[in-house]
């Protein structure tokens, strides 16, 4: 060639950012690339980052569209924005720089979205309360999030199949609406720590990490989630509110508190302490449920004598103590006993009183320690046979069955 | 667009003078109007038709406009509320240093696949027409130096 290459060549930063802003809804980007955006001063300087494109206050739509080589975050979405984006491709950006990141009041709806060669590689949102119903549908990167989150009450937050969150030091979902997270056998939905490469990768080109028991903190459904729905969906490395492993801060990794949700093809597993704790009259669902590896001595499953799930195929294997775990005090109405994949143990002694009856179905084993004592001023009812006067299919332990 | 940036190239690097002829038509042009970039150029001379391939733009977009060919923001942009700007297919959008592009208004930019819109950096040469770096160093002051 008769003519040299360049010789100043374009850098992350070249320019500052473009922005989309109120009155820009009707804007429709396609087919278009967006190079080297992102500092307000001279390329690379960090004092002076810049997002590259900011969707603020706008529903433009954006078709078939590539972000490359931003000076830091790549696209940020907030202020009640509802951009549609569709067949969106970010890569390169400098400086720990995230592809996408929203807020919570904004409502994108996002389609084939994908990174790569970023500072992580992630849909990020902003932690806080939903202000509305809110759909995580992606499949092509995880969610991470910036804080908290609260689906508050007569709000829903929908999960798709195939859906991945990445979570972090204490982080923690309460819900006091509705959660529902139907994934499917061949699309479960994940919760797992943000250093789980089993999915999707590195994301935070971290280099080889291994996730811990805590890594992060919990999914609490609460008062006002009973219409809250959990199938297929895999909680993994939950269970601290602090760091991974501070004994001082244990949680449960899933909290059924006053709720009727409804969970099938559940697992729980590497939770720093108890797997599930049921308990202030949840009287939700529990069908194939599996609960592995809690650290700390943690019990895959515990509940309190009010609650009163429908339970069934429940399984567990690895935990602390391999049962479901009871507390005790006196039953406040009829309850049956099915579970027979791991023995019950209580927590304190129990008392059945006049007038109410506790069933024990064929195969419950239930164990007792030192000391606890199971009173039965009503009805114990065993192996089918109602009598009012009976011994439990199977006690084990050092405590006293007095009737 | 390839055609047109061989030819200016040819004539920067075979005569200086043109590049300073160059710079001066871009700064004259900066200061006018933002317009219809094609329906304006001279086409007296292909010398002259390059030069002006190149659109700088700067300041606040009032009146509904359309970019084609290479633009080159100069200084930042705004796009006032009900404003439309229409970008064409192919167009290629080179801000210059720390500066940016605001939108109240709509910007429509519909490329295809085969030509995309691009919104990149002064520096880039690999696409569009060369333009004024904006950093002291004008691109045609360099290819002089060859």
């Amino acid at each position: 060639m008769w003519w040299m290459p360049a010789m100043v060549t374009p850098r992350a930063g070249d320019w500052q950012t473009f922005s989309l802003l109120s009155g820009s809804s009707s804007s429709i980007f396609q087919n278009v690339k967006i190079e080297y955006a992102g500092n307000a001063n001279n390329p690379g300087d960090t004092n002076w980052l810049r997002t590259a494109v900011v969707i603020d206050s706008s529903a433009a739509q954006f078709q078939n569209i590539q972000v490359l080589n931003s000076d830091v975050t790549a696209i940020r979405i907030q202020n009640g924005s509802n951009p549609v984006l569709t067949n969106v491709d970010v890569e390169g950006s400098a400086h720990g720089g995230i592809p996408f990141s929203m807020d919570f009041s904004s409502n994108p709806a996002l389609t084939n979205i994908t990174s790569s060669g970023n500072g992580f590689e992630a849909v990020v949102i902003d932690g806080g309360t939903l202000p509305g119903d809110r759909e995580w549908n992606l499949t092509t990167l995880p969610y991470v999030l910036g804080g908290n989150v609260v689906v508050p009450q007569n709000v829903i937050l929908k999960i798709d199949p195939g859906a991945v969150v990445k979570l972090t030091s204490g982080q923690l979902f309460t819900i006091n609406g509705t959660l529902s997270a139907a994934g499917t056998t061949l699309a479960p939905i994940t919760f797992t720590s943000r250093r789980d490469q089993s999915v999707f990768g590195d994301t935070f080109h971290a280099g080889p990490q291994t996730p811990a028991t805590g890594d992060w903190q919990a999914i609490n459904l609460l008062a006002g989630s009973d219409a809250s729905v959990l199938q297929n969906v895999l909680i993994d490395y939950a269970g601290n509110l602090n760091t991974p492993g501070d004994t001082n801060w244990l949680r449960n990794s899933l909290l059924l508190d006053h709720t009727t949700a409804h969970l099938q093809n559940v697992r729980v597993l590497n939770g720093d302490v108890t797997g599930i704790r049921i308990q202030n009259v949840a009287t939700g669902t529990l069908d194939h449920v599996d609960v592995e590896n809690s650290a700390h001595g943690g019990v895959p499953f515990s509940m309190d004598l009010a609650s009163n799930p429908a339970l069934s195929n429940l399984t567990e294997s690895g935990n602390g103590i391999d049962a479901f775990y009871l507390d005790g005090g006196t039953i406040p109405a009829n309850r049956e006993w099915n579970v027979t994949n791991m023995p019950y143990m209580l927590n304190a002694s129990m008392t059945v009183p006049a007038g109410l009856t506790l069933t024990l179905d064929p195969g419950v084993v239930v164990k007792m320690a030192t000391g606890q004592l199971f009173t039965v001023n009503g009805t114990l009812s065993a192996a089918s046979t109602p009598a009012t006067s009976t011994t439990p299919a199977t006690r084990t332990g050092g405590g006293r069955l007095l009737i | 667009m390839a055609v047109r940036a061989g030819a200016w190239r040819s004539t920067a690097s075979g005569a200086p003078s043109a590049s300073a002829s160059s710079r001066t038509e871009s700064r004259s042009w900066s200061r006018r109007p933002i317009r219809a970039s094609r329906d304006s150029r001279p086409i007296e001379s292909l010398e002259q038709r390059l030069m002006l391939a190149v659109t700088p733009v700067s300041g606040t977009i009032t009146q509904n406009a359309h970019w084609s060919g290479t633009i080159n923001v100069t200084g930042s942009v705004t796009i006032n509320d009900g404003v439309t700007l229409t970008i064409d297919p192919g167009t290629v959008i080179k801000t210059a240093l720390q500066q940016s592009i605001t939108a109240h208004g709509t910007i429509l930019a519909q490329g295809s696949a085969a030509q995309p819109i691009i919104f990149t950096s002064t520096h880039d040469e690999s696409v569009g027409d060369v333009v004024d770096a904006g950093n002291g160093n004008p691109s045609c002051g360099r290819l002089a130096d060859i």
